[in-house]
């Protein structure tokens, strides 16, 4: 790993906190504050790839884990990893490695929009749900049922990050994963 | 600065080494999963939540700070289990997470993040041999702390400049222009790395 590597690496995971730390967006019809935090995830496969961006993500996690709280609203410490939205967390690392493959070589916004869904929401989202039925005890259907109230926020960042990665790589054309 | 959860003392919890309280806590995981005694259960979590006071001098508000981060979890739990299974089995559901979630917090709030590293340091030498390698963890847990404040004012700054230029500023106008200096910030912070022998410590026994 070099050392543009682990900068990196440490860079996305603290952009993610930071979008966490950042006043939620404001989401018509959605009564759940919606924080950019998982656009984290997403931008972290788009711009620095899969391997990359994926161990951005566990990075995150591990300070999260060590007791900083730098997840939204503040939240953070092993107790994150107890909690019903445990199953979300997971995916983050998977979620961004997935997106970055799906991803890669890809410059146009289609195929890139299409990664974020399938990394940053389907992904996430595959893992969340089964958590959250797990831990609170209630049904997969049921937790998805509650899950979609996430849905148009995360579609919104879906394509925001789309939008980013694309300015950026030509902004930026130092940037390829 | 970020601040981490750890609340300084100097009580029984407090001096309790790192790793042994993680043992405790994933003993209590496992332990959790065989108790289905709704008494039984109620009793651990009063013991829980009694011992941030008694083991850890904390008082009762850490104990309401960790409960209300899932507060909203919980009254959807109460809701659809209520509806679905009844209400013993919501209210052993919500306890049982209690538990965890207190217990968990109970570590967080009392171990230091150098002791809380140190036992992932230890952790993670087991996993040598696949070529992981646990100081240079450390030292990217250390980057990252310190550039969570670095990027914020970077954002900070975007912001501020777009407001002075009368522009509408969001996260979306401001996150291109934030993360194009955040990008040059990564490259000059690598650079500086490698500068100081980075990549040699990479190749080093």
């Amino acid at each position: 790993m070099t050392a543009r590597d682990t900068v990196l690496i440490a860079t996305f995971a603290a952009l993610t906190a930071v979008l966490g730390l950042l006043p939620p967006l404001p989401v018509p019809l959605v009564p759940v504050p919606i924080t950019a935090q998982t656009m984290g995830v997403m931008l972290a496969g788009l711009m620095i790839g899969p391997r990359r961006g994926g161990l951005a993500m566990l990075l995150l996690l591990g300070v999260v884990a060590l007791g900083i709280p730098l997840l939204a609203g503040g939240r953070g410490g092993l107790a994150v990893f107890a909690g019903p939205s445990a199953g979300y967390l997971i995916g983050w690392p998977i979620g961004a490695f997935v997106t970055g493959m799906l991803a890669r070589g890809a410059t146009s916004p289609a195929p890139l929009f299409a990664a974020c869904l399938a990394g940053g929401i389907g992904v996430v989202y595959a893992c969340g749900i089964p958590g959250v039925a797990l831990i609170s005890g209630i049904s997969v259907p049921t937790a998805a049922l509650a899950s979609a109230a996430f849905l148009p926020g995360d579609l919104i960042k879906a394509g925001v990050a789309t939008a980013v990665a694309v300015t950026l790589r030509r902004a930026y054309p130092r940037l390829t994963p | 600065m970020i601040t981490g959860l750890y609340i300084p003392g100097d009580s029984l919890l407090h001096r309790c080494p790192a790793g042994v309280k993680l043992i405790a806590l994933v003993l209590i995981g496992i332990g959790l999963i065989a108790i289905d005694n709704l008494f039984l259960l109620c009793a651990l979590a009063v013991v829980v939540a009694a011992s941030y006071s008694a083991f850890a001098g904390l008082g009762v508000a850490p104990v309401w700070q960790a409960t209300r981060a899932v507060l909203v979890w919980l009254a959807l739990i109460v809701l659809a289990q209520a509806l679905l299974a009844g209400v013993e089995a919501a209210a052993e559901t919500v306890v049982r997470l209690l538990i965890l979630i207190w217990s968990a917090a109970l570590v967080s709030y009392t171990s230091r993040l150098s002791d809380m590293a140190a036992v992932l340091e230890r952790g993670l030498a087991a996993f040598k041999p696949l070529g992981v390698q646990p100081e240079k963890t450390a030292f990217m847990i250390a980057l990252t702390l310190r550039l969570v404040p670095a990027i914020f004012a970077i954002a900070r700054d975007v912001r501020d400049a777009q407001r002075a230029r009368g522009v509408d500023a969001s996260v979306v106008t401001a996150i291109v222009p934030a993360l194009t200096r955040i990008m040059a910030h990564a490259d000059a912070v690598s650079d500086a790395l490698t500068a100081r022998g980075y990549e040699r410590w990479d190749t080093a026994p």
